[in-house]
């Protein structure tokens, strides 16, 4: 799965210890949406279109580190809105690395420039730009011409200063798998990368443009054709390969919801990242008063379309601990750095 | 609200009680269940029974009360929301292990891993059975509503036996069990079946009270109160 070798051990001695603990529902990444204001529109997003008084709203330093401390996930994933719009967004990541959580910045890169010499290379520290394809297809789906050209100087920039970089691929309907894999090749060979993530949209009612969603029985499609090119071994995705599996539906799986839960400026997000019906005031009870098996593919309309990586990673991460097959196949590509299948 | 309870088999009816007619499987048990409900004029059918498993969160026991069922041919049915809405409060309410999911109807037994995983990309269903289906459609043309509740015997994750891979349900359990015992290659996964058996009708006899009860005590909002 290409992930380093200090954050696969972390979180594999984390899952053994819940494991252990014999808990049924444990969180493996936060996702933490410290605002939800954005300096873009792409046409995908549904994170943007709350109220004026809600977009205006921030989470503090001191929210972010206990929202951290109270669900426990080895890994954070700082989302948004534009997290590099935050005022404070270099103590809240800097709190965050202090309490040995492995970050990952999530930024469309315009802002990265201004806090680079704010923000230290770490080991814990992972800046993960959102890149949906070369630059006529990115800033397209971005909706503003020259965002591809800056998140490219930005990545550049970073990976000289010695910052782990990864991307963000959001795979769309427009996306074709020539492209997605011209894509892949320049991240890799061009600007030198240490991972890539990859996870078809996801069809949120209030984004802009509907025409962009896939279809499920597309998504595979897609996704095969993108991971049978003969480019692909050169490709390091920080994913397992159960999961790379599932999105060409080679494998069967049931959504883990619980896995990626949401802290926003609104609360723990009911029932994940990509739906909210509701919010609960503490983790606690976001875990036990939610009642999951009303959510997942087959069981909630919302959920027919979706094969994204907040709701499917943990459920990879999870059958790759069960099986000793899987766990040598994840073993190998973070040993060997590139993906295996 | 009365209610006429129905399974295919007589072993799933001996486990969701006493009350409860055994119909017979394909044509011959929609036949059976047409004449059912014309002897009896129910304001609902209950159909129980066991199911193969396509949701790979699911094990052996796991319920699955239907919110639709889908045929091969595309066409979806529901039960009344409400009263889903009812048993799925009710079941949780019980702790019991149960799923409120899509059910996909076909013609033959789904066998093995991969088949399973395949109607599971294409339907999104929990489970699969091969009478749901058929048995909401002859309910509906005698005027009565319909209610599912299904207990998992082969998760997502195993493959039938191989002597049960043409399975049609005229065949009965000793003829089944014969059959395992043949073949060497298939006892272990008789064996493993036996136990989920064991465990799906164990799950069956305890939730089945507990939707019949709700759906005899539930009536369903009108649609002309709605028009």
């Amino acid at each position: 799965m290409g992930i380093p070798l200090r954050q696969a051990f972390a979180v594999s001695r984390y899952l053994l210890k819940q494991k252990l603990l014999r808990k049924e529902r444990y969180p493996l990444v936060l996702m933490l949406e410290p605002l939800y204001r954005c300096n873009l529109e792409c046409e995908g997003c549904g994170k943007i279109q709350h109220p004026e008084e809600i977009l205006n709203t921030y989470l503090s330093p001191e929210e972010c580190w206990e929202a951290a401390e109270e669900c426990g996930a080895p890994v954070v994933s700082i989302a948004g809105g534009e997290p590099l719009i935050h005022p404070q967004i270099d103590e809240i990541v800097e709190g965050l690395i202090e309490r040995k959580k492995f970050v990952y910045l999530c930024t469309n890169a315009i802002l990265l420039d201004r806090w680079l010499p704010k923000l230290e290379p770490s080991p814990y520290l992972t800046i993960s730009v959102h890149m949906d394809g070369l630059r006529e297809q990115h800033d397209k789906a971005v909706d503003r011409d020259g965002v591809f050209d800056k998140a490219v100087a930005g990545i550049r920039k970073a990976k000289e200063q010695g910052y782990r970089v990864s991307t963000n691929t959001t795979v769309f309907n427009d996306s074709s798998p020539e492209e997605m894999g011209a894509l892949f090749n320049f991240l890799m060979d061009d600007l030198n990368i240490d991972g890539m993530m990859v996870s078809p949209g996801y069809d949120y009612p209030k984004a802009p443009n509907q025409s962009v969603f896939l279809k499920r029985p597309e998504m595979i499609a897609t996704f095969q054709s993108i991971l049978d090119s003969p480019d692909r071994r050169r490709w390091r995705f920080f994913h397992t390969p159960a999961f790379l599996d599932f999105l060409q539906g080679k494998r069967a799986m049931q959504c883990t919801a619980w896995g990626n839960p949401t802290r926003s400026v609104l609360g723990w997000q009911r029932p994940c990242y990509l739906m909210n019906e509701s919010y609960a005031t503490s983790f606690v009870e976001l875990i036990e008063e939610t009642e999951w098996e009303r959510y997942g593919y087959g069981r909630d309309a919302r959920c027919t379309n979706c094969m994204a990586h907040c709701g499917y990673e943990a459920t990879a991460v999870g059958a790759t601990m069960e099986s000793p097959l899987e766990g040598v196949r994840a073993a190998l590509g973070t040993l060997g750095g590139r993906a295996t299948s | 609200m009365s209610l006429l309870l129905v399974a295919p088999t007589a072993r799933e009816a001996r486990a969701l009680g006493s009350d409860c007619h055994v119909t017979g499987t394909g044509e011959a048990g929609e036949r059976a269940l047409a004449d059912l409900l014309q002897e009896h004029r129910p304001d609902t059918v209950l159909i129980g029974g066991l199911c193969g498993g396509l949701d790979p969160s699911l094990g052996a026991g796991h319920l699955i009360l239907a919110r639709e069922v889908i045929d091969e041919a595309g066409d979806i049915q529901q039960p009344p929301a409400m009263t889903v809405t009812n048993a799925r409060r009710a079941l949780r309410n019980e702790g019991l292990r149960f799923v409120c999911s899509r059910l996909v109807t076909v013609n033959r037994p789904v066998a093995t891993r991969d088949a399973k995983r395949d109607l599971w990309n294409e339907h999104g269903a929990a489970g699969v059975d091969m009478e749901t289906a058929a048995f909401a459609r002859v309910a509906a043309e005698h005027g009565a509503g319909w209610m599912a509740l299904r207990a998992v015997i082969d998760p997502a994750a195993t493959s039938l036996p191989a002597a049960l891979r043409n399975w049609n349900g005229e065949r009965g359990d000793l003829a089944s069990a014969l059959g395992i015992a043949l073949r060497p290659t298939d006892w272990l996964a008789g064996g493993k079946l036996a136990i989920s058996l064991r465990s799906a009708l164990g799950a069956l006899h305890a939730a089945a009270p507990i939707v019949a009860r709700v759906t005899r005590d539930t009536v369903p909002l009108g649609d002309d109160l709605l028009a």
